[in-house]
């Protein structure tokens, strides 16, 4: 664990009040950044907090969508202002064009949309998939299929991204605590630290880049000097 | 026969100013393992209570070395302890009681 930046990858706090309580909370669970669904002005009053308890803020845009259009069109409107998009598909049809466009960052599967995966999908996958703690906290159909998806991830060595989903700080965890939760659904243990640390790191890193116009391009980075 | 080698966990339930009945807590940790392993998992895990700690406001409960993950991921799923909304922290992990019981206190 020692010496791992871990990141909460979806928090869903209702206003400021709760968003300042999740900050605090999540700096002492061990997070090192936070990923808020929010609109923009709670997001710019969070900033003073965030910097208080020592946590880097990145903003996130969540996609429900069920036609293969709702994702192209939202994603083409919303790419240039969050720093991560995240789809949460309600159809199959959906699902297979969020999980292969490359300005999608991470697919979530919830139980309030699509909550199987099955082996085409699997194979066109370039993005990675986002399970959530809160689905696994309070919905026990959804923890037996989330076990399922986890195994076939593993299986197919994707990446996976496991986040809080949290809308009040109750409902956080620590990042051992999660990673204990993924393991427990069949995954090895350091593949399970990555999913709340070296895998959503990377995409955040990446989105920054992009959005500060230092990366061109996957891959082609501006040379500063 | 190897000796069996535990690992003890200290657990603290959040918010702090909920007033719980632990034994409640305890049951509810033992329910969400059972749903998570079932019950021979639960065998394999070999829970128990080991004391209830009244100045630092938490449990001591003790398992299997072996399972100490899974116990610590049926303690994180726990959402509701006696119709309250809480969550359970694991404050520390310790391969022996006096070194959790000095770990708590430092």
């Amino acid at each position: 664990m020692g010496g791992r930046t871990f990141v909460d990858f979806w928090i869903r706090p209702p206003d400021v009040a709760v968003a300042k309580e999740m900050c605090k909370r999540a700096s002492e669970l061990g997070y090192s950044a936070l990923v808020i669904e929010a609109p923009k002005p709670i997001l710019d009053e969070l900033k003073g907090s965030v910097k208080e308890h020592g946590l880097e803020l990145y903003s996130k845009a969540v996609i429900s969508a069920k036609t293969r259009s709702d994702v192209l069109k939202m994603v083409t409107k919303l790419r240039h202002s969050y720093d991560v998009i995240t789809v949460h598909c309600l159809t199959r049809d959906a699902a297979l064009v969020a999980l292969r466009d490359g300005r999608v960052d991470t697919v979530a599967f919830r139980p309030n949309g699509l909550m199987t995966i099955d082996k085409h999908m699997l194979s066109v996958t370039r993005n990675s998939i986002e399970l959530t703690l809160v689905d696994a906290i309070s919905d026990k159909v959804a923890l037996q299929k989330m076990r399922g998806i986890v195994q076939l991830i593993d299986a197919k060595g994707l990446s996976l991204v496991f986040s809080s989903g949290a809308s009040n700080p109750i409902e956080q965890r620590g990042p051992f605590e999660a990673s204990c939760v993924i393991n427990a659904f069949g995954l090895n243990f350091e593949r399970s630290l990555d999913a709340l640390s070296t895998v959503p790191l990377n995409i955040l890193l990446r989105n920054r880049a992009k959005l500060s116009g230092k990366m061109v391009q996957e891959g082609v980075w501006l040379v500063e000097g | 026969m190897l000796r069996a080698r535990y690992r003890y966990v200290f657990v603290r339930p959040f918010p702090r100013d909920v007033k719980l009945d632990k034994l409640e807590v305890w049951k509810a940790v033992q329910s969400s393992l059972q749903h998570l392993v079932g019950v021979l998992g639960y065998a394999d895990v070999n829970p128990h209570l080991v004391r209830v700690q009244k100045d630092s406001d938490g449990l001591i409960m003790r398992c299997n070395s072996k399972h100490i993950r899974t116990f610590v991921a049926a303690i994180a799923l726990v959402n509701n302890v006696g119709g309250e909304r809480v969550s359970l922290d694991v404050k520390k992990v310790s391969g022996t009681l006096r070194g959790l019981t000095k770990k708590i206190k430092c």
